[in-house]
């Protein structure tokens, strides 16, 4: 209506103005439309990044992705944790390097065979060495192919298998120790026979001399050596007869005190304090008390050994729940970390005395009672072994418990202490 | 004259056994299977057995399962390098459980032990 009823040259430049707004118009509402759903999208990528970073981080497991150079291309959380750097810090350089600190790609590493078929691989039980933790792993490595189907990734997922890895060990000690007591068994008995003969009837070569005859001195020598052979024959199958322990009521704290009778005489040429910090009220449960005190003296002498400047030994006992602790602490020299692994194999000494079987025998009583021992050291500042037996009222209970572990055992607190008793060689 | 029975695979040990046991005046008689040792019993009872467990063939602890099924009143004393045995229920029935040595004075102890409370006679008695 306005253009029909103006002049012909204003109607032209309202024509173009009209012309010129409907276009600015027109561009800002597409702008604008497509502005707002660039926007929309931006957001959702955002979010469907930090999802997949959720559920990366959210694996407690370690995963990594590695290009094919074995670049690290993205590491969750937990893996960064484990190695002790930020993802930020580990994106960018070769895996080989940050795990093995080689300088080309780990043999064994099965993203090889990812990256060679463009499918999954595994290697399990890897054995780490290094001051990790972690001393056992689980590779699996998955291939991330791109929109032509080429493998340009892989995903490495971690898993840690340390404590599969020391069960296996633990069982292997035992086939091993097995194996050697019988051996020791058999060796010992044939050994025997023929000995019980050669002394039998040189104590009847003896016998027959006159109390003044010269060769009385050399008969004497061969029954002395052979009554040593034969101690020394019954020693070695100790570790056979351990196996099986004969079963009363035993009071822990009163084996502690009988053992500290026994090393004290040591400890006062040794200058070693002796602290006890024995519970009140320890519960009496089933055990075999000549095998415990053997136990209890295996790790308290080595403690004594461990401290040839002297120092201060600790022995408290406390009750948890339905176990009874006992810590065996010394101020010693410590026990280097490569050391403290071979600690219960049969015949692993460091010691140029030592048989190599008090601290595998100790641990075989320990287990046989269906308890457990444990071991944390310090080198420089000293060791502590911490044996936990469960309270047992019957004989039957020892041998459930042998087999089913000691389910039930929860956090009481402790009993009252008895603080300072048995201090002694104070010298 | 009191009699014993021997039963051990080693030759040595046999002899040992008889010379020692001989010199405190028993009447000793040796085996060197289970087998023999129950043929033995058969035909001439001793007073009493001593017997070893790890033998060949036939083992000590059937021996005396066999014995103890035949002559209830024979009187077994096991005497083997190993005490393990010790803890077998079967070795209970025997009267003494003696663990060998060159030192023979527990084996002795023990055989007149057993023989006095079973009212035999001792040597020289």
């Amino acid at each position: 209506m306005l253009l029909i009823l103006a002049p012909a040259a204003p109607r032209l430049l309202l024509l173009t103005v009209l012309w010129f707004a409907i276009g600015a118009l027109a561009s800002w509402l597409v702008c604008r439309l497509f502005s707002t759903r660039s926007d929309r999208l931006q957001s959702d990528i955002e979010k469907s990044k930090q999802q997949l970073q959720a559920i990366f981080d959210g694996i407690t497991d370690g995963l990594i992705i590695v290009d094919r150079e074995f670049r690290i291309v993205a590491v969750n959380k937990a893996e960064a944790a484990f190695l002790g750097q930020s993802p930020r810090e580990l994106v960018g350089k070769p895996c080989y390097e940050v795990y093995c600190r080689g300088e080309d790609a780990c043999p064994l590493c099965p993203a090889h065979e990812t990256f060679a078929t463009g499918k999954a691989a595994l290697v399990s039980q890897l054995e780490l060495t290094g001051g990790y933790h972690r001393k056992g792993v689980d590779v699996y490595t998955f291939p991330v192919y791109d929109e032509k189907g080429r493998t340009i990734q892989a995903i490495q997922y971690i898993k840690d298998v340390t404590d599969r890895l020391q069960l296996q060990r633990q069982l292997r000690e035992v086939e091993q120790l097995t194996g050697i007591g019988q051996m020791a068994a058999n060796v010992a008995h044939e050994i025997r026979n023929p000995l019980i003969a050669v002394g039998g009837f040189a104590r009847q070569l003896h016998e027959k001399l006159d109390a003044d005859d010269p060769r009385r001195e050399y008969s004497q020598i061969i029954l002395e050596e052979v009554t040593r052979l034969e101690q020394i024959l019954r020693d070695q199958l100790t570790l056979e007869r351990h196996l099986q322990p004969v079963l009363g009521p035993v009071d822990v704290n009163r084996i502690l005190r009988d053992v500290r009778k026994l090393v004290s005489h040591g400890m006062l040429s040794s200058q070693v304090r002796m602290v006890g910090e024995l519970a009140d009220g320890l519960p009496i449960t089933m055990g075999d008390a000549n095998q415990l005190k053997q136990a209890f003296l295996n790790v308290i002498s080595n403690a004594i050994q461990s401290m040839p400047d002297g120092g201060t030994l600790t022995v408290r006992t406390e009750q948890h729940g339905q176990r009874i602790i006992v810590a065996i602490k010394d101020t010693g020299e410590g026990i280097p970390k490569e050391v403290i692994d071979k600690l219960f194999v049969p015949f692993f000494t460091t010691r140029k005395t030592g048989s190599g079987l008090g601290l595998a025998v100790t641990r075989r009583i320990i287990e046989n009672h269906g308890g457990t021992i444990a071991v944390s050291s310090t080198p420089g500042e000293g060791t502590t072994f911490e044996i936990a037996i469960p309270v047992v009222r019957s004989s039957s209970e020892v041998e459930h418990r042998k087999m089913f572990g000691n389910g039930g055992a929860n956090g009481a607190p402790p009993a009252s202490r008895e603080s300072g008793e048995g201090r002694g060689g104070d010298a | 004259m009191t009699k014993l029975l021997v039963v051990d695979d080693e030759k040595n040990i046999r002899r040992l056994y008889e010379t020692e046991l001989q010199g405190d005046g028993y009447d000793v008689a040796t085996a060197e299977s289970a087998e023999q040792a129950l043929e033995m019993i058969e035909k001439e009872p001793p007073d009493l057995v001593v017997l070893d467990i790890r033998l060949e063939g036939m083992d000590g602890i059937d021996c005396l399962r066999t014995i103890m099924e035949k002559r209830r009143d024979l009187p077994v004393i096991l005497n083997s390098a190993y005490s393990t045995y010790k803890q077998d229920f079967a070795s209970w029935m025997a009267d003494a459980y003696v663990v060998k040595s060159a030192d023979l004075s527990e084996l002795k102890t023990k055989i007149e032990e057993v023989l006095q409370s079973r009212g035999k006679a001792r040597p020289g008695q």
